[in-house]
């Protein structure tokens, strides 16, 4: 092993996996992005030569298949937001035990499906902090205080996993928001831990600015954290050995052993891909997988250049292209898509029973829009609330963001 | 006033070959000018706010940049451009111009001063008189505007040397949409100013990053509130004030606000 991969080695050893960070602090994948773009564009102009050249075994892209439901939740099982948890909890231990002269509430902000209230949840859970669940549609829009009831008296920790579920984008639905930033502000909550999605985060701050907000976030997922991940989530639950190649180049991107060199160029694409949202990046690598029909196993050449002191049998995966992503249906009503989308970010999901009440559209026709927005795979119910699917999410944010409107600071 | 022997003598003489220069010159002129004004929208139509105001604002400036080149290269053709020809030719153009064609000459003369003072720019929101709407194209004679009724009205440059042109955005991708909102006079004022910010805020239009106002003026029969904000494209507007009047006219019936009506200003 050379010094600089010694060094690349220990300062990835260094780097915890599941790490909390001050909300200024984060950092996302966007240096790489400059680089990835370039790469990008070189990649255009040597297409023909590139192509010659690095035809390798997994060029027959036609032969390969998707894996079974059951075998993708082995190899990449849901996020273990346990672990998240855990490194929350140890970000935290100055401000969570009991007495601690500390007080206020801290904010957990978390990028979409980044499991912020499961997080929160789970802190929540180790510390027998009080859950406080979200006030129901009818107490938001009534401006019902006796929701704050459910606050445990002070010096018990408390726990609120889903701050956007609190507030509607109505004009009778802030005030309740509005009561409880106040309050938190002022210090009569005691001391307790709000999750709140990133996009609702950038909302609630245009309708209460905080003057000094104590907020932290789970830190980028970059390229060494993705690869790591995904080793360490195959290694969890898989029987055999997992040896991922590159479906197009034929090249090994990914094994069973602790790597000892930089990230390979698909995990920095892929982080930079997805603004270093783990959840998002899990989904685009769990759709990329595939195997071919009569599973083959290593050749020799293949085993000697991988050499592990793993005693498993060996599978070889293939990882494909990126998944194309969902565009908005066709026809003229781009405008009334943008704004369904934006207000399911917002507000974490859009109530079915609000639409009309929520959007400038009769709920008839936002249920044709919805419907149409499910067919293009952009977005589905999910208990009771429109939800953007992860796979859409990145090209969502994309055309909000082209089109000015407020998105969130990830 | 030169006579017509001194005007014959200063064009070239016009043989098939120099007749075929000058047709290929008008041809590519149109066919650029043709390819620029379909190129430009399609493109313009696929960016978001301020880049789509950019390339359409940029079209009419490659069309009289086009124009430009193609009369430097078409008058060697014609004339000997010596500044005794300059003369007697812009004389003579000047004369037929001046009894003939004064209107049609004043508006392309209004319509370069429209182009180079940025008058208004393909996108810009503007009041000529009784029409208000949308710049589509602006031609070298007159501006192209579609209303909201999706009506096309043709106005002659020439509008701007006698009459104000109001532009509501001015190049910008955003522009300032007011709800007005006329209340009995007994209402707690506070309130329905909260309640109106809210209505703003919480319209699905909303441009976050230009300010909500709300500004109340108190008149004989009761409470003008004008309820100002920005949608986030000035496409919107019509349909951001709609639905602020909707939903505010909603939050003031709920905070049992009374509306002023046309019989309470009689009596009053």
């Amino acid at each position: 092993m050379t010094t600089q991969n010694q060094q690349k080695q220990d300062q990835s050893a260094a780097q915890p996996l599941w790490e909390f960070v001050p909300l200024q602090d984060y950092a996302g994948p966007a240096d790489q992005a400059s680089k990835a773009a370039a790469k990008v564009w070189l990649s255009i102009l040597q297409k023909p030569r590139h192509e010659d050249a690095t035809a390798g075994p997994g060029d027959a892209q036609h032969d390969l298949h998707p894996l079974s439901r059951e075998r993708l939740a082995q190899l990449v099982p849901p996020l273990p937001w346990a672990d998240a948890a855990a490194a929350l909890d140890a970000a935290l231990q100055d401000w969570t035990p009991p007495g601690r002269f500390e007080q206020g509430v801290k904010f957990l902000i978390g990028q979409p499906f980044s499991g912020h209230a499961e997080i929160a949840a789970m802190l929540g859970a180790r510390h027998q902090a009080v859950e406080i669940p979200p006030p129901s549609v009818e107490q938001i829009l009534s401006n019902d205080e006796r929701w704050f009831d459910n606050w445990p008296p002070p010096g018990t920790l408390w726990v609120l996993p889903k701050l956007e579920h609190c507030y509607l984008r109505h004009a009778k639905g802030l005030d309740l928001l509005r009561r409880l930033l106040s309050l938190a502000a002022n210090g009569q909550l005691g001391k307790g831990l709000a999750g709140c999605d990133s996009w609702a985060w950038a909302y609630v701050l245009r309708i209460f600015p905080l003057p000094q907000v104590d907020a932290i976030t789970l830190q980028a997922f970059d390229a060494d954290r993705l690869q790591r991940l995904f080793r360490d989530l195959t290694n969890a639950r898989s029987e055999v050995a997992v040896h991922y190649y590159n479906a197009k180049t034929g090249k090994e991107i990914l094994n069973a052993a602790p790597n000892e060199e930089s990230p390979q160029k698909e995990f920095r694409e892929l982080a930079t891909y997805c603004r270093g949202n783990v959840a998002v990046a899990a989904t685009c690598w769990r759709e990329r997988l595939r195997h071919k029909n009569n599973q083959e196993q290593m050749s020799d050449e293949e085993a000697a250049a991988t050499p592990t002191d793993d005693t498993r049998p060996d599978e070889v995966l293939w990882v494909a292209e990126m998944p194309s992503e969902p565009e908005l249906p066709p026809g003229p009503n781009d405008e009334a898509y943008l704004l369904l989308l934006h207000a399911m970010l917002l507000q974490g999901g859009l109530p079915e029973s609000l639409l009309d009440d929520l959007l400038p559209f009769s709920a008839a026709r936002c249920r044709g829009l919805l419907g149409q927005l499910q067919q293009s795979g952009m977005a589905h119910p999910v208990d009771g609330r429109w939800q953007v699917r992860e796979l859409a999410y990145l090209a969502v944010r994309r055309l909000l963001n082209a089109h000015d409107y407020l998105t969130d600071s990830f | 006033m030169p006579d017509e022997k001194q005007i014959g003598n200063i064009f070239n003489n016009l043989d098939p070959a120099l007749l075929l220069e000058l047709a290929l010159i008008i041809v590519a002129t149109v066919v650029l000018i043709i390819l620029f004004q379909r190129i430009m929208p399609w493109i313009a139509d696929r960016l978001p706010g301020r880049k789509r105001l950019f390339v359409l604002s940029a079209t009419p400036y490659f069309r009289l940049l086009i124009i430009i080149i193609a009369v430097f290269m078409a008058i060697p053709l014609l004339i000997e451009p010596s500044l005794h020809n300059m003369v007697v030719i812009l004389g003579s153009v000047g004369l037929a111009v001046g009894f003939a064609l004064k209107d049609y000459v004043s508006g392309l003369i209004a319509g370069i001063v429209a182009i180079g003072e940025f008058n208004y720019r393909n996108g810009d929101w503007v009041e000529m008189g009784d029409v208000y709407g949308e710049v589509r194209h602006i031609g070298l004679r007159t501006v192209a505007i579609v209303t909201p009724d999706d009506s096309r009205v043709l106005v002659p440059h020439s509008f701007l040397w006698t009459n104000p042109v109001i532009n509501a955005n001015n190049g910008d991708a955003r522009l300032q949409c007011i709800a007005d909102f006329y209340l009995h006079p007994q209402h707690d004022a506070r309130q329905v100013r909260r309640v109106l910010e809210d209505v703003a805020m919480t319209s699905p239009f909303l441009y976050f990053d230009d300010p909500v106002t709300v500004l109340a003026k108190e008149e004989p029969w009761g409470t003008h509130y004008r309820l100002k904000a920005y949608p986030v494209a000035a496409g919107q507007q019509f349909r951001f004030i709609t639905d602020m009047t909707v939903r505010g006219k909603a939050a003031l019936l709920d905070l049992g606000a009374e509306f002023a009506s046309a019989s309470m200003t009689a009596s009053n």
